[in-house]
């Protein structure tokens, strides 16, 4: 009787808590995450540049903005999670070494006003190589941050550097296993830019 | 006689010179229907056949697979592939298969025989593979088999003559590739077990031969040591010996003549695979790449057709979506440069309504 007992305890408990007993990423797994980070990274930077760039076709920014937004977590909008919970969007965080104070933009808002700046001729490179943190555990799901280096750039139309900085970034990535109509996956997606730090050159 | 040397002139610059691209003919047999370990052969199918795009990338080689599985992993379409193989003097031929094994005890070689068929009769020396390869004269021949050496007594050997011959792409890893693969002729033979013993396999890792294989090749082609493939073995083995497995194997390789293959035009032999080439990193023309979503789609995908990425193990499901964003993906990509295409199912139209792929990227 005690063992019909206990065995019937542990299915209730596998029913109500059945994320304790979802799959846990494998190190094969943490180091396919990771490289798949790494590679979402170097899009988002290179995506970013491309947008801000006046020598970019406006179609082919169509198509590079949305395919940037799919980066991150609600495409970029507000969203709700697995457990019916409302998200604001994730933001990006803008900054000048005119300004003392950042300012918190929406994804789609921020690749419109890239799009869009006045300058003859807009340079967003990368400084330096981005670094990654390990992928750590929090509550039911796993994050890691990512540090990025943003040069930015901007000229007259006679060539004329008109403004310039580097600006260090964090990028909250986070991980979690899902389930679709076709089965479980990991979703990886971004969260909030945040700027560290920003110097004039 | 101005006219002679025109005309001379005319005629050279018009005959087409036929470059030969270099080839890299990859072969995979493998068991993935068998009862027992099925689904350890699946995971080794999968890791290979990344491994294998990835060797070709590196190399800057033309690929041609002859990719067995399931009920098509038979001797029958072993004996074609071995007769039918034709290869120029400058490929690479790499031959992998993951199955059972087993040995007689007259066996003349300390590699095994694969147990490919249900008669034993039709058991295929590993090492026969090695020599019929050979026998085709390519630049390099590489034979991998991840099988068990156990003897099996009454099993007859196959009477042979024994010749005594024998899947984040930098510029270093490119470099650690070429001077394992591009940059060698001769030949090289290994299996997973020595002679009398059996081979292990898990459903995590799949092979241990494979999963150590793999292992110590990417390690050295990340430039934790000297691409060599004597070294690369002994790695292998001091992976597998502390369980019970020892590697054998032969390699008799020495350093090709130099040549360029710069001016190769590589192409891939599957068409799916060559058009997202053409969408990806690899094509500087970003335009035209966001120009072919369209016209890709609408010829190998149905409208609803999802896309599976998979890491480089093969098994890591990274992310699901519909064809439309994931060809806008490529179309975007950066550093993108090659895919291996893991599974595709398709409808009665022949159009794929679900894809299974890995991305290769260039560091």
């Amino acid at each position: 009787m005690k063992k019909f007992f206990y065995l019937f305890a542990c299915l209730l408990i596998m029913n109500i808590f059945p994320s304790a007993f979802a799959q846990q990423p494998t190190q094969s797994d943490f180091e396919a995450i990771h490289a798949e980070v790494g590679h979402m990274i170097e899009r988002f930077e290179r995506n970013v540049a491309y947008i801000g760039s006046k020598n970019s076709g406006e179609t082919g920014k169509d198509t590079y903005i949305k395919s940037t937004l799919r980066l991150f977590i609600g495409d970029g909008k507000e969203y709700t999670d697995s457990y019916g919970n409302t998200w604001p969007a994730p933001h990006m965080q803008v900054s000048s070494t005119r300004t003392t104070t950042p300012i918190n933009r929406t994804i789609p808002d921020y690749l419109n006003r890239l799009r869009g700046l006045t300058y003859a001729k807009v340079q967003i490179t990368s400084a330096d190589h981005y670094t990654l943190t390990n992928i750590y555990k929090v509550g039911d799901h796993y994050e890691a941050v990512a540090t990025i280096y943003q040069k930015f750039c901007g000229y007259y139309s006679d060539g004329l550097r008109r403004y310039c900085d580097v600006t260090q970034k964090s990028i909250r990535v986070y991980i979690e296993r899902i389930t679709e109509y076709e089965g479980t996956r990991w979703k990886i997606r971004f969260g909030d830019i945040d700027v560290i730090d920003t110097q004039k050159q | 006689m101005k006219r002679i040397y025109l005309l001379l002139i005319l005629f050279i610059g018009l005959t087409p010179i036929h470059i030969h691209a270099q080839t890299l003919h990859a072969i995979i047999f493998a068991e993935t229907d068998d009862e027992n370990i099925g689904r350890t052969c699946e995971v080794d199918y999968q890791k290979m056949s990344i491994e294998m795009s990835m060797i070709a990338t590196a190399n800057h080689m033309s690929i041609k697979r002859y990719f067995y599985k399931d009920a098509a992993s038979s001797a029958a379409n072993m004996h074609n592939v071995l007769n039918n193989l034709t290869c120029g003097p400058r490929d690479i031929v790499i031959f992998y298969y993951t199955g059972h094994g087993a040995r007689s005890p007259q066996e003349k070689t300390k590699f095994p025989q694969m147990c490919i068929d249900h008669s034993y009769l039709e058991w295929y020396p590993l090492y026969k593979v090695y020599t019929r390869i050979m026998e085709k004269k390519p630049q390099l021949c590489i034979v991998l088999g991840d099988l068990c050496n156990s003897i099996i007594n009454g099993l007859p050997s196959k009477d042979m003559q024994i010749s005594g011959e024998c899947s984040k792409m930098s510029s270093q890893t490119e470099s650690a590739y070429q001077s394992l693969f591009s940059k060698l002729t001769g030949g090289i033979i290994a299996c997973s077990s020595e002679p009398g013993a059996t081979s292990g396999c898990n459903l995590l890792e799949g092979g241990f031969f494979t999963s150590a294989f793999l292992k110590s090749l990417g390690n050295m082609v990340n430039g934790s040591a000297t691409p060599n493939w004597n070294n690369l073995f002994n790695s292998v083995s001091s992976i597998t010996t502390p369980r019970g497995q020892a590697p054998q194997f032969d390699v008799t390789v020495s350093t090709a003549s130099a040549s360029s293959n710069s001016y190769h035009q590589t192409s891939d032999d599957d068409n799916l695979v060559a058009a997202l080439v053409k969408m990806s990193d690899s094509n500087p023309n970003t335009s035209e790449r966001i120009s072919l979503i369209n016209s890709t789609k609408n010829r190998y995908f149905s409208s609803d057709a999802k896309v599976e990425i998979y890491g480089k193990n093969g098994t890591t499901l990274l992310d699901r979506m519909s064809v439309d964003d994931y060809l806008e993906r490529v179309a975007t990509a950066y550093k993108l440069i090659n895919f291996t295409k893991l599974a595709a199912e398709t409808n009665s139209s022949g159009k794929i309504t679900k894809l299974k792929i890995h991305e290769i990227y260039k560091n």
